[in-house]
């Protein structure tokens, strides 16, 4: 084409009318509504079921690990019954907004992964993820109590329940106890005083004058007891 | 179809007024339904043999032939095309007649189906068959014939541009008309050779 007709075709091109509002300003076309298919409705019940059946979940980071890396941690959580996992993001936060975990709501931004499991076993969970050398321990709720990841840790440091129990029993009883033994020092005492004075009896009758015996051991007694 | 034409016998012009031609024009208008899917060429070419056999081929492999028939919109190639020996020097005279073609212009249609059709079913395997032939094609329907004038005329009314090829051909402004060519006239910048510019208004 002569560099002239080519000038020509340039300068008649055609030139589109602009609309007085530019598209960019107006709200974009409402997209129709997507049906729920079966999929979604399937992952929402599988959410309200973990909710409802596991007592204790925790929620993790989920970090691009190797496959098999990952597949090694979930086999140890497995061997404690922690089962692992993903749901998305897109029906987990409505879901908990509805449910009573919605201060949960800030933990659930970008990948992560749910632990759940029925008994709280955090002491296993925790040193499974400390294997990893990052811990992305987010926090979670143990019994429909949030815990964060310091929550977690000091929930593991805990010792087991009978011990705890025991314990509460011992501090419990440590009142009545102490009473119990202040009564009876007294008399005890008394009893001691007397032994030992039978026994000195015994001792002069078979061996003349001995000198003075040594006081008796328990001398200190008038001494205030001591209040642990 | 003929790879060459038959110039043994009668010519079609004479057979033109013949009763021939009155009963098909007849057949076409008791068909069931008049045959509005077309190819249409969107550029210029020629068609050879092994287009049409291909085209032949294509289609009957395709189409339902219970329900669809389909018609040649194009003559049997006629023209003449020569060539030369390979390795032959300049000169000596005009080559030998080596195979025959069938011009074809812009906007021609090349084959019509018809029958107890849709558009949909049939746009499938004639869009095929036009992307092999040698210039650009396109399966139309009616209807699509009448959108594509349609959205040729509002873009020539709703066009911004105050200068517009054919305003400044017809005025001869700035002496164009030296590098323009008398049938740029009337087709006013939207051909070029044997090519169509669509996008041109």
């Amino acid at each position: 084409m002569h560099f002239e007709r080519q000038k020509l075709m340039a300068v008649t091109e055609y030139i589109p009318p602009k609309p007085a509002i530019s598209p960019q300003c107006l709200a974009p076309p409402s997209k129709p509504v997507q049906e729920e298919t079966g999929l979604i409705r399937l992952i929402r019940r599988e959410i309200a079921a973990v909710f409802q059946n596991n007592r204790m979940i925790a929620i993790c980071q989920n970090i691009p690990m190797s496959s098999e890396d990952k597949l090694l941690m979930r086999h140890r959580l497995r061997k404690h019954n922690i089962l692992v996992k993903a749901f998305p993001n897109q029906f987990l936060k409505p879901f908990l907004e509805g449910s009573k975990y919605r201060n949960l709501l800030p933990l659930f931004v970008g990948h992560n992964l749910l632990l759940v499991s029925g008994e709280p076993k955090v002491r296993e969970m925790v040193r499974v993820l400390k294997s990893v050398p990052l811990l992305p321990l987010l926090g979670g709720c143990i019994d429909d109590t949030i815990l964060s990841r310091q929550g977690f840790i000091n929930y593991s440091k805990l010792p087991s329940l009978d011990l705890v129990q025991g314990e509460l029993v011992g501090g419990l009883t440590l009142l009545t106890a102490q009473t119990h033994a202040l009564l009876q020092r007294q008399p005890l005492h008394l009893t001691a005083l007397l032994d030992q004075y039978v026994r000195q009896q015994r001792q002069g009758h078979s061996a003349e004058p001995a000198p003075g015996q040594p006081d008796p051991p328990d001398s200190a007694p008038d001494s205030q007891p001591a209040c642990p | 179809m003929r790879m060459f034409p038959f110039l043994k016998g009668p010519s079609l012009n004479l057979l033109k007024g013949c009763h021939l031609c009155q009963k098909f024009e007849e057949n076409l208008k008791t068909c069931v339904t008049y045959e509005d899917l077309q190819l249409k060429a969107l550029g210029g070419g020629y068609l050879h043999w092994g287009h049409f056999e291909m085209m032949r081929l294509t289609i009957n492999r395709s189409m339902d032939a219970k329900n669809m028939f389909a018609l040649w919109r194009v003559p049997a190639p006629f023209k003449p095309v020569t060539r030369k020996g390979m390795g032959q020097r300049m000169g000596g005279g005009k080559g030998a007649i080596d195979h025959y073609v069938t011009p074809v212009k812009t906007g021609r249609l090349i084959v019509e189906v018809g029958g107890r059709c849709e558009f949909k079913e049939v746009e499938g395997f004639l869009s095929q068959v036009a992307h092999k032939l040698p210039f650009p094609a396109k399966a139309v329907s009616r209807e699509t014939l009448e959108k594509m004038r349609k959205d040729q005329e509002e873009r020539e009314r709703n066009n911004q541009n105050p200068w517009s090829f054919e305003r400044i051909a017809t005025a001869n402004m700035l002496g164009i008309r030296k590098y323009l060519s008398p049938y740029d006239l009337t087709q006013k910048g939207r051909y070029w050779g044997k090519f169509y510019l669509p996008e041109r208004v």
